[in-house]
């Protein structure tokens, strides 16, 4: 399997993923650590414009913080972000299902 | 941390002026909290080579400043690149049609195979490609400011789309080719026009001493021709035009387009056997032709004669087999064609 089918295959759990996991204000470095050990891995390169372009929609807030001695800016979920994560959330249980069974003889 | 300073710099370049401010405060934050870890978790300083670690995962900075480009760039995106294709297609068909048509009558009085008919068609080829490429150019920025002056939700397809007001298909044999009908339209016109309005400037032009001098070379006979030309070009142009707005083949044109080729055929014959267009002996005056060419001006005046009935004969035939077959397939099953064209 190519590298690229790969990703596409990931390309829209990503955004769960991110939603899911920003309830709690983190900045780039630290969610990607944090999805990290959830067994999410992302690459700098994905993650951090992800975010940018997440907010730009709406579905992210962002502010900066010079706590531990560095500014970062932290992200968190919008409202319209909760409702949409909501969305997905039974998209994915669903589609989960159909694949399970689409896919019961390859076990 | 040098290599950070430059890495956010250039990624900074590659992205518009009024998003660096925000990005490459970020990413500079960004980069250092990696470094910074993997520092740690190595147990060795922040090392250029450390760095240059970090970075290459981070991705080339032209990668990394696309990603950050709220949608993919384009010139000319995938809602207008059909239409930006065609048009392309369309110009270019035209412009070739224009040049090889400027270069037949320019060659008209001028030996086939000789330095000059070569020295025409070198400087035919030149000015068609730079007539391209200032088309190709002008077309390009014309789309790339189409692309963001004109809203995208306007160029998505309606969403309430109803399927069964759908165009009916069309069978391989019934389609056209949009572009091979303008340029016959383009073709057709020009013939028209040039003929109608500006037969003195069909000639043989010749350059001797520092100076151009021209002899016309349509015979008066030409003129009887004239009706019987237009009635040909009129019936190709009204022929293009009606498969255009019908946009397909259908029964009621193969049968016009049986009779307008049945028509050019004997219009063909008629030139190829009748009285000559040109040439001395066909009423331009022996002077003006030997004050133009010299001595070899009888020559010429035969061998542009003769080139346009063997042309008008060779055509005749070609038209008279493409007649043929036509009415062969529309006599024996109206609806089958003589050779099916089949999709893989």
């Amino acid at each position: 399997m190519t590298e690229s089918t790969l990703l596409e295959l990931r390309r829209g759990a990503i955004i769960l993923a991110v939603l899911s996991q920003l309830g709690e204000a983190h900045y780039g470095y630290s969610l990607r650590q944090h999805l990290a050990e959830i067994g999410f891995d992302i690459n700098e390169g994905t993650l951090y414009p992800l975010l940018r372009r997440l907010e730009s929609q709406g579905l992210l807030e962002s502010s900066w913080d010079d706590g531990d001695g560095r500014r970062r800016r932290y992200y968190r979920i919008s409202p319209a972000g909760k409702e949409v994560l909501g969305a997905l959330i039974h998209e994915w249980r669903a589609l989960v299902e159909v694949m399970n069974r689409a896919l019961i003889d390859f076990e | 941390m040098e290599l950070v300073e430059r890495y956010v710099y250039a990624v900074g370049r590659h992205l518009p002026r009024k998003m660096r401010a925000d990005v490459e405060p970020e990413l500079h934050s960004l980069l250092l909290d990696s470094v910074e870890s993997r520092s740690e978790e190595s147990g060795q300083p922040a090392t250029d080579e450390l760095i240059a670690e970090v970075l290459k995962e981070f991705g080339p900075p032209r990668k990394m400043a696309t990603s950050y480009m709220p949608q993919p760039q384009y010139v000319v995106g995938p809602q207008l690149f059909p239409v930006y294709l065609l048009v392309l297609t369309i110009v270019a068909c035209v412009l070739a049609a224009m040049q090889a048509f400027g270069f037949m009558v320019a060659v008209a009085g001028v030996p086939l195979f000789s330095a000059e008919a070569g020295r025409l068609f070198g400087s035919g080829l030149l000015n068609l490609g730079a007539s391209l490429l200032s088309a190709i150019g002008s077309i390009t920025l014309t789309f790339y400011i189409l692309e963001r002056v004109i809203p995208h939700a306007s160029l998505e397809e309606d969403v309430e789309w109803d399927p069964t007001k759908l165009p009916a298909s069309v069978r391989v044999n019934d389609r056209i080719s949009v572009p091979g009908q303008v340029v016959t339209i383009c073709i057709m016109l020009g013939l028209l026009i040039l003929f109608n309005f500006f037969p003195q400037v069909i000639g043989v032009y010749n350059y001797s001493n520092g100076e151009w001098t021209f002899s016309p070379m349509l015979a008066p006979t030409f003129r009887h021709f004239m009706p019987w030309f237009n009635v040909a070009w009129l019936g190709t142009l009204a022929m293009s035009v009606w498969l255009l707005v019908r946009g397909r083949w259908e029964p009621a044109m193969r049968w016009a387009d049986l009779a307008r080729e049945i028509f050019s055929a004997i219009v063909l014959l008629m030139v190829a056997t009748g009285p000559s267009l040109v040439g001395a002996g066909a009423g331009i005056s022996a002077n003006d032709l030997i004050q133009a060419l010299g001595n070899a001006a009888e020559a010429v005046a035969t061998g542009v004669d003769m080139s346009i009935r063997t042309a008008c004969g060779i055509a005749f035939v070609v038209v008279c087999v493409g007649a043929l077959a036509k009415l062969l397939q529309l006599v024996r099953a109206p609806g089958k064609p003589l050779v099916e064209f089949k999709r893989q």
